[in-house]
């Protein structure tokens, strides 16, 4: 134990300097984010909530009711319901039941048609549990948060 | 007459300004927690934050008040004031300017009470404390509550000797025990202040309060994390409240004693700035060395209950009574 | 422990590396504290708890302050992993793997890919192998950060927790850039990673493994030589190797009782034998070694992200194999083959030999292990993870016989148990 130690110890030298750690962090800018008020945009390929994409001109979808999103899903919680029309399929019902959902974006991924995408809109916080439930008008209407240039074919 | 009146008004002036203090202080705590940690504390209520203190206290006032069946209510109601009605006797002890100033004619004593062993008062009143945290622990009827105050309570019982004997040698400097004429032995700039010739006892005394508020490092028995809140554990609402008010009204009384004590309480610290008034003084280095004790207690990791202990008797006390018999002997030669 | 950039080693540190004999010795004197025929109280610690790491409880029983012993409790957090993954393809069981060790998960992806690649035969490219061997990286980074700042916490420093997490955030932002999740990635792929990295990335990620060496260095200013914590951590909670190895303790635990074992090097994987580093060893198999063992870990997590970032690849990020591996989604959009492929992947999945594998890979908490049992068919017949935490939690009993209650809170902390890795 060196002469240099037992000064250190006496001195609290080491307890000194980690208060001068914090009190760096006392005097340097904050990183807190003040939520309501300021808000973090997510990257692009955040994994949010899902949007189901049109075509821009004709207004229809681009899902072409393949069901590979239903089936991938670890989860289960894509149903989709189709009919035959005279030169298309019509999808009657795509839900997704946000409350099943992990979030894993594997329909994304499968999806051929670069119809069902995810947003970066992450705040899915409800007091009605039903707003959990996402039909096709919602699912359609929450693609104008959708990143479009990272789904051009 | 004028006195009674000036002693009203003193006492008064004292109890506001100290009771005033303290939701800022636990604003500044929170706040400064906060930004010791590179997070902005609390912005929400008040501008930045400053009416927290009064929003915690409406949300503590509108809770139930629970008194466990088997605990023993009176004592359980009397415990919380025990310990912090000590603290405001303290304040009563300590100047806040010059004696025999004139004030719209009148010669006042700016103090509340200038009683000859002020500094020996003050530690019997530390030591009343500890009984509000060991009936709180006791009349709680619950086991774990009463092992934290226990172990509360002999942490602060063994720091009080540390904090008792590293002040005999300030006292064998300055030659008197009341805090009025130690301030005055400390007149002249800040080089005359004790805190120079009595760095040890200094050192010893305010690591040795730190244990005594039982603030970190020394906040084994209010660890989260090992006995949920000890002696606090079945208080609830307001009553945890006045527990909270007084650990932090012990604050700022301790950290009047130390700048009275070490660092020359009204004085200032150049003679040139006497113009401005002594208890501006005072209220600035309360202020700084609350700071302190909250920049020490964001840093540190907490003891271990006999690690603590260890400390306080093995440690402090050894160097508390080689700091006497230094002085002693420097001043008997010097 | 030179080259950090910080001389603040003045830690005492005995001059020759104490042997098992005498760390054996040092456990048994704690060991005797625990009287026979003592009486002795019960308590419950847990499973929730304002310190336990997950739902873990521990039905200690306490002879004053000495722990005699302790009953663990876990299964608090079972999900049914294992047999959920009987019943999903290969390539769905991964955002499962992800909610294995939460604080980790890309970890799990990993192992749990590297076990099906062995199965059915699948060669990962070397961009994707890099891009792995970067993301582990940076997870192992995360896992100890946020390791660091729940531990320092538990002793009582609550600064610590808070600047750990402002610090992991930098290593957050680059997962969700790169693959769109903070904290369940399912970032890797069987074949590869799922998606290449974006733009700006390897910039960003430069800077992260530059910037964070020198937090490091300032968390040692704060904490390494910290009286109070050499007081709380020294000499408590001794584990010798031999304990580490009756109990299955690998990982850190193992690395800091003087135990040069590390997977990364042992039985390389990824890109792990295309880089330079150093296995951090420790001797005093305590908590104090345990947390100098993870501090070094993460230096040299650094320096192999930087050598990774500097020598990265061009090439595929994912295998172009179409019996095992997903298609890309661009050539799915525009080629009939790889829309069948993905149609046979989705409806179907992955053609899997018939057979077993059993690999192992050195996630941040120690070695995970994944046995895989198939059947022929697109789902695992039987999926088992040897995870580290599990083993971890069954060692706790050893490891707190004797202590005090105070410090069990430390050494629970100093062996890093995460419920979701230990439950499933």
């Amino acid at each position: 134990m060196g002469l240099k130690s037992v000064i250190k110890k006496a001195t609290f030298f080491e307890i000194f300097q980690g208060m001068s750690v914090t009190g760096g962090y006392f005097l340097k800018d904050k990183v807190t984010v003040e939520y309501p008020k300021e808000k973090i945009i997510p990257q692009p390929r955040f994994r949010g909530m899902h949007a189901l994409l049109t075509d821009p001109e004709s207004g229809r979808l681009n899902c072409c009711g393949c069901r590979l999103c239903e089936t991938i899903c670890p989860s289960n919680c894509i149903t989709i319901e189709t009919s035959e029309q005279s030169n298309h399929k019509s999808i009657d019902v795509f839900d997704i039941d946000l409350a099943r959902c992990i979030f894993c974006g594997f329909c994304e991924e499968v999806c051929p048609c670069a119809a069902i995408v995810m947003t970066s809109v992450y705040e899915l916080a409800t007091y009605d549990k039903s707003d959990f439930y996402l039909t096709k008008e919602r699912l359609v209407a929450n693609q104008a948060n959708a990143h479009k240039e990272l789904y051009r074919r | 007459m004028t006195d009674l009146i000036f002693l009203v008004v003193k006492g008064v002036l004292w109890v506001v300004v100290a009771v005033g203090m303290v939701p800022f202080i636990i604003y500044f705590e929170r706040k400064f927690a906060g930004f010791f940690q590179s997070r902005v504390g609390p912005t929400y209520a008040g501008p930045f934050g400053a009416l927290q203190s009064f929003g915690d206290m409406a949300k503590l006032l509108s809770k139930e008040d629970l008194i466990p069946d088997w605990a023993d209510k009176p004592v359980f109601r009397i415990a919380p004031y025990i310990l912090f009605v000590p603290a405001f006797v303290t304040m009563a002890l300590i100047p806040f300017g010059p004696m025999g100033v004139s004030i719209f004619g009148h010669k006042v004593d700016l103090v509340i009470a200038n009683f000859d062993a002020g500094a020996i008062m003050f530690l019997a009143l530390g030591s009343i404390a500890v009984y509000g945290i060991v009936f709180a622990g006791w009349a709680s009827n619950n086991h774990w509550s009463l092992l934290g105050s226990l172990r509360s309570g002999a942490q602060m019982v063994s720091y009080e000797i540390s904090m008792g004997l590293a002040l005999v040698g300030l006292f064998i400097m300055a030659g008197s025990v009341s805090f009025v004429g130690i301030v005055d032995a400390q007149a002249g700039n800040f080089w005359n202040w004790n805190f120079i010739p009595q760095i040890v006892g200094f050192a010893i005394f305010f690591v040795a309060s730190i244990a005594e508020l039982n603030r970190a490092p020394f906040d084994l028995a209010e660890a989260e994390q090992e006995l949920v809140a000890g002696h606090m554990t079945e208080y609830t609402g307001m009553r945890w409240g006045i527990f909270m008010f007084g650990e932090y009204v012990n604050m700022v009384v301790v950290s009047a004693v130390i700048a009275t004590l070490f660092f020359g309480g009204w004085r200032p610290p150049f003679e040139a700035l006497e113009f401005i008034p002594g208890f501006i003084w005072l209220v600035g280095k309360v202020l700084f060395f609350v700071f302190m004790y909250m920049w020490i207690r964001w840093t540190l990791p907490r003891y271990r209950y006999n690690q603590l202990m260890d400390i306080g008797w093995k440690v402090f006390l050894p160097l508390a009574l080689a700091n006497l018999v230094v002085t002693a002997l420097i001043v008997s030669v010097v | 422990m030179s080259g950090h950039g910080s001389d603040l080693h003045d830690a005492p540190v005995a001059p020759q590396h104490p042997t098992l004999e005498e760390l054996t010795e040092r456990k048994a004197r704690t060991r005797q504290r625990v009287a026979a025929n003592n009486e002795t109280i019960t308590v419950s610690m847990g499973p929730q708890h304002p310190s336990m790491h997950g739902v873990y409880q521990a039905v200690v029983d306490l002879d004053g302050e000495i722990i005699v012993r302790t009953r663990p409790g876990i299964g608090n957090l079972h999900r049914g992993v294992e047999k959920l993954a009987e019943n999903l393809t290969y390539h769905q069981v991964i955002p499962l793997t992800d909610r294995l060790d939460y604080v980790s998960s890309f970890a799990m992806n990993h192992g749990y890919c590297e076990a099906v690649e062995k199965l059915m035969g699948v060669e990962v490219p070397v961009r994707a192998r890099y891009i792995r061997t970067i993301a582990h990286e940076l997870i192992r980074l995360s896992n100890h950060i946020l390791w660091l700042g729940v531990h320092i916490m538990d002793f009582g420093a609550q600064t610590f927790f808070l600047i750990c997490f402002r610090d992991r955030e930098y290593i957050l932002d680059l997962f969700e850039m790169a693959c769109g999740a903070r904290l369940t990635h399912s970032y890797a792929r069987i074949g590869g990673v799922s998606k290449d990295l974006p733009d700006g990335w390897v910039g960003k990620c430069r800077a992260v493994a530059d910037f964070l060496p020198k937090r490091l260095a300032e968390y040692e200013r704060l904490i390494t030589v910290n009286r109070i914590f050499l007081k709380r951590a020294r000499n408590v909670g001794i584990f010798t190797a031999e304990d580490c190895n009756q109990w299955r303790i690998t990982g850190p635990a193992l690395r800091a009782a003087g135990v040069a074992r590390d997977l990364r090097k042992d039985e390389p994987y990824a890109a792990y034998d295309e880089v330079d580093f150093e296995v951090a060893v420790e001797y005093d198999a305590d908590v104090y070694a345990r947390f100098l063992v993870r501090i070094k870990e993460m230096y040299e997590s650094c320096k192999i992200i930087r050598q990774c970032l500097d020598n990265l690849p061009d090439g595929p990020f994912l295998a172009a194999d179409a019996a095992h591996v997903l298609p890309l989604k661009k050539n799915v959009m525009r080629d009939s083959a790889a829309m069948v492929q993905d149609f046979v992947h989705v409806f179907r999945g992955p053609q899997v030999p018939k057979g077993e594998v059993y690999r192992s890979i050195e996630v941040p908490k120690g070695e995970m292990g994944v046995y895989i049992v198939s059947d022929g068919g697109p789902k695992p017949q039987r999926l088992r993870l040897s995870t580290p935490s599990f083993y971890h939690g069954q060692a706790i009993p050893a490891m707190f016989e004797g202590e005090m209650l105070s410090d069990s809170v430390g050494i629970f902390g100093s062996v890093d148990i995460v419920l979701g890795d230990c439950d499933r």
